[in-house]
């Protein structure tokens, strides 16, 4: 009965599968009709269900990730390994050492290699610098996860699934970190770089060692999404930085930088700070600070160009005695502690040294939310407070508050930007309370902290005194070179004062114009007269 | 006339799908002959032809989005990497890839020992809010139900009611005789019958809902 059950449902399945309907077949085998309608009804119920399939962003991407995997082992490159041989050349030109050992291996068909490279001796005001002497004999190598804010999750070498990370969780090479939607997440590594993880992005930790006693090494692969790199100044001539995307791999030693990973492979790689040298196909191309250059898949990098301007900006400035950082509503964090330990989560931002006794940060395309500012004073004194919304260069608000502190206080500033269709309807600083539990979530690594130099409060200068202040004058620049007099920042004068402004470019650029109400938008040297709250932007352009 | 008309465009449809069929037999031959010579690009096609298979196939054994992305990455390197010892055996490249993700999601089940505590999601579709939630709940039925048959009965209804696959596919990939795998689907199809039908009780799995 089994058998011959069987037999008739298999027969009557082929037969539907013509176009035969169930009661056609059904009618050949009337003793069994009852048994066969149900298993059959069954069955086309199964047929009929929506069918899964693999979401667009897996199926681009993972066949991004086979094809690179496969040639890495086709060509035997090892994207964990690179190759010893050229270590020797390293030493003088290592991105081309790089380049030829990839070549001498096979010819690159498909895998494009691209390399960055700091150019020695770019300015790198936010480098922590790494002392040898200084340096401990043994240290642990490792990657410690801070989750800033959402969801995010680790695969531990040799797991097949997913965990969620926790704060301060220790990584060990062969991990992935992923952030889900309106997730953030910093990687910090033992040398002291950081890298802070955008939303919907995926990263591999492929290999965290010493190389020895003065050289460190951190390999990392981004297989999607947005980060922003900020890497410290590496002493050892075998230390080594390197990213990896499906498109890419990036050589690095010491710079602040992101890194954009489209689901098609697409890099783009945008400078802030130092000087870039990007190469692919057996192509370079120099990146200064302020350019992108863009890398498809099996091309060349794209020729550098101007990255797009933010046309929001928010600049917080700081006077000593204070040692600031700010907290965006992602939970991000940059800033200095006086200890001089300095982390910049916040992609794109910039801050001056509290040692240049104004602290000035920068922060491009700032999100809407709730902020924090945290001040920690190092001496007695007044800390002067100045917040600048900025939309295409002009104030849209300021706002300005002294504070009488002394040494050893901690204080909190909590304020709120509501931006709407990328402008700026309102900013408004809520108050000012002792600092309880730090907002910031950095790890200080035993390798930073030895090169730590703590900030001193600066010796007194003729600057205007506080005391005469009527008007806030903020001072910015675009890429391509620095506004010399007065310098960059946030200043004071009472009213009526005439400042003289001279705008100084970068090899390479010129001066273009002025932005604000200055006497001759043209002249890299004029003046303003305060008569309110100012801002000037001295914009430079790339020389033909 | 009508009843004419669907006779011819009976023939019509079956002779082109076999036409087709024989355009991809010989079309994934040419790729697997390329990939097995280290052809990189040839195995990239041959993947985008095979993906949706696989992932299917995985995400209804283990009843997980992100599991069944990992697992099928990983079978389409492995099979890259045997594809010289499929090449010797000669047998259907789909059937030898159905094998290798089998295998593989066994070995899931061993050394991760999910099984016992395996979780269903549905993936959304585009389709309106009504048809979304009737669409996921009949799904959600299925998925569960499914999700509760033994290994062997669960890999063939995947590969003959959601793969279509014949039974001469079904049995290259099981490696069993057709009369064990008819009998297999009736049993298959009766427990799938009682379980949608509420006339079984939970298997003892939990499910996550969307």
């Amino acid at each position: 009965m089994r058998t011959e059950l069987s037999k008739a449902l298999d027969d009557c399945l082929s037969r539907i599968s013509k176009g035969e309907s169930i009661e056609t077949c059904v009618a050949d085998f009337p003793h069994l009709r009852a048994q066969l309608e149900s298993l059959l009804s069954t069955a086309l119920f199964i047929s009929t269900t929506p069918r899964v399939s693999p979401s667009e962003r897996f199926r681009t991407l993972s066949k991004v990730r086979l094809m690179v995997r496969l040639h890495e082992r086709s060509i035997g490159v090892k994207a964990t390994e690179p190759p010893r041989k050229a270590e020797a050349t390293v030493l003088k030109v290592p991105w081309r050492g790089l380049v030829y050992a990839l070549i001498e291996s096979r010819a690159l068909t498909f895998v494009v290699t691209f390399l960055l490279l700091i150019a020695i001796g770019g300015s790198l005001f936010m480098i922590v610098s790494l002392s040898s002497s200084s340096q401990p004999a043994a240290l642990a190598s490792q990657c410690t996860v801070s989750v800033l804010s959402g969801s995010v999750e680790v695969q531990i070498p040799g797991s097949h699934t997913w965990q969620r990370a926790d704060d301060g969780m220790t990584l060990a090479p062969g991990s992935r970190v992923r952030t889900a939607e309106d997730s953030h997440a910093v990687l910090t590594f033992f040398e002291g770089s950081s890298i802070k993880l955008e939303p919907c992005t995926d990263i591999e930790i492929q290999r965290v060692e010493h190389v020895d006693e003065r050289s460190t090494e951190v390999v990392l692969k981004q297989w999607v999404g947005k980060t922003w790199h900020r890497v410290v100044r590496m002493i050892g001539p075998g230390s080594r930085y390197e990213i990896h995307t499906p498109s890419a791999h990036a050589l690095v030693r010491g710079t602040l930088f992101e890194i954009e990973v489209d689901e098609t492979g697409l890099t783009t790689v945008r400078t802030t700070e130092g000087l870039v040298s990007v190469s692919a196909q057996d192509e370079e191309v120099l990146l200064p600070a302020g350019q992108e250059v863009t890398v498809e898949f099996g091309a060349p990098p794209s020729e550098p160009r101007a990255a797009p301007p933010s046309d929001t900006k928010l600049i917080i400035a700081v006077s000593m005695p204070a040692v600031a950082s700010v907290c965006d509503p992602t939970g991000s964090c940059i800033g200095y502690l006086p200890n001089g330990f300095a982390f910049n989560q916040i992609t794109g931002a910039q801050s001056t040294s509290p040692s240049e006794g104004t602290q000035v940060i920068t922060i491009p395309n700032p999100a809407a939310g709730e902020y924090s500012v945290v001040l920690r004073c190092i001496a007695d004194g007044t800390s002067q407070v100045n917040l600048a919304c900025l939309y295409k260069g002009e104030s849209v608000f300021t706002h300005a508050s002294a504070h009488e502190v002394t040494d050893g206080s901690a204080w909190l500033i909590s304020f709120a930007l509501e931006i709407e269709g990328g402008e700026f309807i309102s900013a408004v600083v809520d108050h000012i309370e002792p600092l309880g539990q730090a907002p910031e979530k950095i790890v200080e690594t035993e390798l930073a902290e030895a090169s730590l130099v703590p900030i001193e409060p600066p010796e007194e200068t003729g600057q205007p005194a506080d005391t005469e202040r009527n008007y806030t004058l903020a001072v910015v620049s675009s890429a391509g070179g620095t506004v010399a007099e007065p310098g960059q920042g946030v200043l004071f004068y009472p009213a009526g004062a005439v400042v003289h402004l001279i705008a100084e470019p970068d090899e390479g650029w010129e001066f273009d114009s002025w932005t604000g109400n200055v006497a001759d938008r043209f002249s890299p040297v004029t003046t303003i007269t305060m008569n309110q709250d100012q801002v000037v932007t001295a914009n430079f352009v790339l020389r033909d | 006339m009508d009843s004419v008309r669907y006779i011819v465009g009976q023939e019509s449809a079956a002779q082109h799908v076999s036409e087709a069929k024989t355009y991809e037999d010989d079309r994934v031959r040419s790729l697997v002959a390329r990939t097995a010579s280290g052809d990189i690009e040839a195995y990239g096609e041959l993947y985008s032809t095979y993906l949706d298979r696989i992932y299917r196939y995985v995400f209804h054994q283990v009843g997980n989005r992100t599991t069944a992305e990992d697992l099928t990455e990983e079978i389409f390197i492995k099979a890259w990497k045997g594809i010289g010892k499929f090449k010797r055996k000669g047998r259907p490249f789909s059937a030898w890839l159905y094998r290798i993700a089998h295998n593989h999601v066994i070995d899931y089940f061993r050394t991760s020992r999910q099984h016992q505590s395996l979780e269903v999601e549905l993936l959304a579709d585009e389709s309106t809010l009504e048809q979304e939630v009737e669409g996921k709940q009949i799904q959600q039925l299925l998925l569960e139900a499914i999700s509760c048959l033994p290994q062997q009965q669960k890999q063939l209804i995947i590969l003959k009611f959601i793969e279509d696959l014949d039974n001469c596919e079904i049995e290259r990939i099981m490696g069993k005789r057709q009369g064990a795998i008819r009998v297999m689907q009736m049993r298959a199809l009766a427990t799938l019958r009682q379980r949608l039908s509420g006339e079984m009780g939970e298997c003892g799995l939990n499910y996550q809902r969307l």
